[in-house]
């Protein structure tokens, strides 16, 4: 992923020395707008849809806090003007989410560069952001088969250039992960060559209980291809050996059942010699003579 | 043949004049306590109204002079119901003039006790609970059940106890008191009209009535010893806090009674009934009682001591360096006091007994301070804290008024309970007269 | 190579023009916009799994969540857990330095004044001639809980995913707990604190409002786990301290590395801390080797109150010793 910091650096440099000092001016006084921190990032989705994401975030005494509620704009670059794709407001988090559909994308260069910006144009609050971000449309593809009793998944890797056609991905890793519930975790690699690559599965991965495991093979920040994932679901996984609820222990619900039956035969011992002397008083009291 | 006991019984007339008239010196003494009480309420007001923070708990020490008062005064009750069962059951000879004080303690003492875990409990209004959602597994639930069926046992008793004496009361035409008081004798009084049936079967239900309360209070005390033995915390997960607990129960009972008798022997010139002996035979009690207790305690010590874990190191070192006077006056002066004083028996003087009373009274309520506050400043986990009450727990005045407020509270109830019925058991009294002329006429004829 | 560096150069004079033309772009990229995303109203497409009730995976539009309040659940439902899952912390002493982040964190999170920590950091030595290192604690969330044995009234409980929680509606405050836990894990409410002044439906899962009275501590943020988020002082950590996850899918994570819970116990040596107590800790300790930072750099821009708070630790008497 070219994600153009240097030209990024080139402007600000250039912006710098044309106005420095009015620029310099702004960030010693608390006046006028502040610095956004703003990525911009590219995800190609297990589900063939561009997800682009904008994180604006900005540094305060508290460290760095999302902005909210920020328009983002988001284009698609072409050999032409650019193609407007969108506006998304950040959300609680500073993210503006973009999804775009393939046949949204109309430009690839001829090494089969995609182009897409995502900026915020500034107001009285906020300085101008901007970035850019370059990529070449990676198709991913998994097949999950038990090949001579080997769990297999099967990858295909090829990108396609400005001429529609589609080439090998060569000499690259690639990684398999489970999906868990927090964060995937990668559980075996493989080496693309031509385009393809067995990745074998590896024993004792639990899974959930049918022994489910989502697979994903993924492409994370490389230089050419950004991140691309694609997803399988798959019953390989070990089902894990679940602890049922407990019951008749200390820190459970019920009381251990000794401990209810002590309980009783004292309470019933001991109330009874109560309502014993207590239908003795009362023959006491009718045992005395009247008057 | 030896007279080894006065046993000319008092005669009820005896006691009817401080049953009937109200003298000034007695309003003001109520009027005193009545402040006193006030003033503990204040402070209690002003802990709900502020929250606990004005309290000397904080989060290591969650629990301070609260539970100790409870602890000591739970102690106490259940060392009158032990006493007063046993004396009962035993027909000790001596038992005359005690067994009243022994009851009354039970009884007072139970009743306001319990009251300081309520000062513990952060929500108050939701006390239902305890009911609404118990949970059998835990200490303080045994401890609500516990505590609740002693208390009506130690009623019950208590009624029984108390029952010939007010049938006299009651059949006494010319005792001039209130007619509602009247009444009250009536209805209490059950229609006793000492029958040799009514007698008999009295006399059985009471017998069986103090069994009861003996067992009762050896396992309530107990289950209280449990609130902290079951924990893992270093200075109290130990395995003889159940008897230990119940022999300081005891222990302290014992003294609680001496300082009774020595009070009310004043105030109600009981000195032909109190006499030196019952004072030397009590004292003898308390003397064997705190050998067991020094036993107890030794033992307790020396374990934790000799084992070394870490922990325990710990604890011992704070409890020898940071409580290093009162560990010494808990454990070795209020024990060897007594033993020393009652033992040798040129030093036994009602005097010196009551002094040694009252010694191990104070040294049995250090003893639970010392079990409670430094083992809650010694956690697994060092306190690492710049806040002084996270370190060290210090009473503030809230504890220190609620503290007196229970002391008032109970002298309060011990002043009222004198207007209700005399402060010895007369119609025992005159049945061990009677045992007492029985026998002797026996040994005579032989 | 040329053309396409071309095409950049291109690109950027575009942006600067529209961004002149900034208006007329979003009304046109709001009718775009509203073509390609699945939640159009929303806004953004990000779509986030969550963790129902019944311990389902569902996405769901991420806009329509806010902080806080996107999953309530109630007292009833939270004595339940999360359905097949058994939560475990791993905390790395290797990498502790005592930032403070995890606390600071937490206690924003929880809403919680200076005066309450969950999670504390204490400066730990084993033996005189050992070495000293930063040890975080939270609640061992233990799978014999000595403080859910002792409450007179179920306020504390433990869930089948393994949590340990408080609900502040049950609990009467008698402190049993407090005395019952030999960790210190757990704080009272001595008083009412400003930080509890929040108006949101108090959970037991969050722990918010807090109640004066009542006794409270680290809950493993339930509420955070259900929209797959880690508990705040795991993502508050800079140094990657805290391991969080499943048991069951073997799988923990600081945020940044995702490692499998099994392995990383094995490898390095992970323990519990005092489970000689039998209460059978969910949080496991990586011993602190191999250093990432000296155990003095624990004390540099502490605020003067907190670092007194070690001062009375073997090392900093040493230390001060010496001096």
């Amino acid at each position: 992923m070219k994600t153009n910091t240097r030209n990024i650096l080139a402007f600000a440099l250039l912006a710098g020395i044309l106005c420095g000092a009015p620029l310099r001016a702004q960030e010693e006084g608390a006046e006028g707008p502040a610095v956004l921190d703003f990525a911009f990032k590219y995800f190609k989705r297990s589900n063939g849809l561009y997800e682009l994401k904008a994180v604006v975030t900005t540094e305060t005494e508290d460290g760095y806090v999302p902005v909210r509620d920020l328009p983002i704009d988001f284009t698609h670059l072409t050999d032409a003007d650019p193609v407007v794709l969108g506006q998304v407001k950040t959300d609680y988090d500073g993210v503006a989410l973009l999804m775009v559909k393939p046949e949204d994308i109309v430009y690839r260069d001829t090494g089969g560069l995609m182009g897409f910006t995502a900026g915020f144009e500034g107001n009285e609050a906020w300085d101008m952001a901007y970035e850019e971000v370059y990529v070449k449309d990676l198709r991913l593809t998994m097949t999950a088969e038990v090949v001579d009793s080997v769990k297999t998944v099967h990858v295909t890797a090829h990108y396609i250039k400005g001429d529609g056609q589609e080439y090998p991905v060569n000499e690259q890793d690639i990684f398999l992960f489970k999906q868990g519930m927090l964060s995937k975790l990668q559980i075996a690699d493989g080496w693309l060559v031509e385009g393809e690559c067995d990745i074998e599965f590896p024993e004792g991965i639990p899974g959930d209980k049918d022994g489910n495991v989502a697979l994903f093979v993924s492409v994370l920040e490389h230089p050419d291809f950004g991140n691309v994932e694609v997803s399988e679901t798959v019953a390989w996984g070990v089902i894990p050996n679940y602890v049922t609820e407990e019951s008749g222990l200390l820190w459970t619900t019920v009381a251990p059942t000794w401990m209810i039956v002590l309980l009783i035969v004292l309470l019933a011992g001991v109330w009874g010699h109560y309502v014993y002397a207590m239908i003795q008083m009362r023959k006491i009291k009718k045992t005395g003579p009247k008057g | 043949m030896s007279k080894p006991f006065e046993y000319s019984a008092p005669k009820l007339e005896e006691f009817t004049h401080d049953i009937e008239h109200t003298s000034r010196r007695w309003l003001l003494w109520v009027l005193l306590l009545v402040c006193i009480i006030g003033l503990g309420i204040f402070a209690l007001v002003m802990q709900i109204v502020k929250g606990h923070v004005i309290t000397g708990m904080r989060d290591n020490v969650v629990w301070g002079i609260y539970i100790v008062n409870f602890v000591f005064l739970m102690g106490v009750s259940y060392a009158g119901a032990l006493l007063s069962g046993s004396l009962q059951l035993f027909r000790t000879k001596w038992r005359g003039p005690i067994l009243r004080f022994a009851e009354l303690i039970t009884i007072i003492s139970l009743c306001i006790g319990p009251l300081y875990i309520l000062l513990c409990i952060g929500r108050l209004d939701r006390l239902p609970f305890l009911l609404m959602y118990p949970r059998i597994q835990s200490p303080i639930t045994w401890d609500v059940i516990a505590i609740s069926t002693d208390l009506v046992g130690c009623f019950i008793f208590l009624w029984m106890a108390l029952l010939r004496d007010i049938a006299r009361l009651r059949d006494k035409a010319d005792l001039r008191v209130p007619r509602w008081r009247k009444a009250v004798y009536r209805f209490l009084a059950l229609n006793y009209q000492d029958t040799p049936e009514q007698r008999k079967r009295l006399k059985f239900t009471k017998d069986v009535m103090a069994a009861m309360i003996i067992a009762i209070a050896i396992i309530v005390y107990s289950v209280l010893a449990w609130i902290f033995s079951l924990t893992l915390q270093p200075g109290w997960d130990s395995t003889i806090f159940g008897p230990y607990f119940v022999i300081a129960a005891v222990y302290s009972g014992t003294g609680v009674l001496i300082v009774l008798m020595a009070i009310y022997r004043k105030i109600y010139r009981l000195e032909r009934y109190i006499t030196r002996k019952h004072f030397v035979h009590v004292g003898i009690v308390l003397m064997v009682l705190a050998m067991f207790f020094a036993y107890f305690t030794f033992s307790e010590y020396l374990t934790r001591w000799y084992g070394q874990k870490e922990v325990d190191g710990r604890y011992l070192s704070h409890l020898y360096n940071d409580y290093f006077w009162l560990f010494i006056f808990a454990n070795y002066i209020s024990i060897l006091a007594p033993i020393i004083v009652i033992g040798i028996p040129r030093f036994r003087s009602i005097k010196t007994i009551v002094t040694v009373a009252v010694i191990s009274v104070v040294g049995l309520w250090l003893n639970r301070y010392l079990i409670i506050v430094p083992t809650l400043e010694v956690p697994y986990l060092p306190i690492q804290d710049t806040r002084e009450a996270w370190v060290d727990y210090q009473g503030t005045w809230v504890e220190l008024l609620l503290s007196i407020g229970g002391i008032g509270s109970v002298a309060l109830l011990f002043t009222l309970f004198g207007k209700l019925v005399p402060p010895l058991d007369v119609s025992e009294m005159e049945d061990i007269e009677a045992e007492m002329l029985e026998k002797e006429k026996k040994l005579v004829n032989a | 190579m040329s053309d396409e560096l071309q095409n950049k150069e291109n690109s950027r004079r575009k942006f600067l023009r529209y961004g002149l033309l900034a208006g007329a772009g979003a009304v046109a990229g709001h009718t775009l916009l509203k073509a390609t995303t699945p939640e159009p109203e929303a806004g953004s497409g990000e779509m986030v799994k969550v963790l129902t009730t019944d311990g389902k995976l569902v996405e769901i539009p991420k806009s329509a969540m806010k902080a806080g309040d996107a999953f309530f659940i109630d007292r009833e439902e939270a004595r339940k857990g999360i359905p097949n899952r058994k939560f475990v912390m791993v905390i790395d002493l290797a990498k502790c330095a005592n930032a403070r982040a995890c606390t600071e964190a937490c206690q924003k999170g929880h809403h919680l004044p200076a005066s309450q920590e969950f999670m504390r950091v204490y400066l730990m030595q084993d033996g005189k001639n050992t070495a000293p290192y930063w040890f975080p604690k939270p609640c061992y969330h233990c799978d014999k809980p000595q403080c859910v044995s002792v409450c007179p009234v179920g306020a504390t409980y433990k869930r089948t995913d393994g949590i340990v929680l408080v609900d502040n509606e049950r609990c009467i405050g008698c402190k049993f707990c407090m005395t019952g836990c030999p960790y210190s894990a757990r704080v009272f409410a001595w008083e009412h604190y400003p930080e509890y002044d929040v108006d949101v439906p108090y959970s037991p899962e969050t722990s918010v409002p807090g109640q004066e009275g009542t006794v409270s501590k680290c809950d493993f943020c339930p509420d955070l786990l259900r929209v797959g988020k880690l508990p705040y002082c795991a993502s508050a950590c800079p140094m990657g301290v805290i391991y969080f996850g499943d048991m069951y899918e073997d799988i923990v994570t600081n945020g940044s590395e995702t490692v499998r819970f099994s392995e990383l116990i094995r490898d390095r040596g992970g323990y519990t801390h005092m489970g000689n107590l039998g209460t059978k800790p969910s949080v496991y300790y990586l011993p602190p080797v191999n250093r990432q930072f000296p155990v003095d750099r624990g004390f540099d821009g502490l605020d003067p109150e907190i670092a007194a708070r070690y001062d009375k630790t073997p090392y900093v008497q040493k230390k001060k010793n010496q001096q």
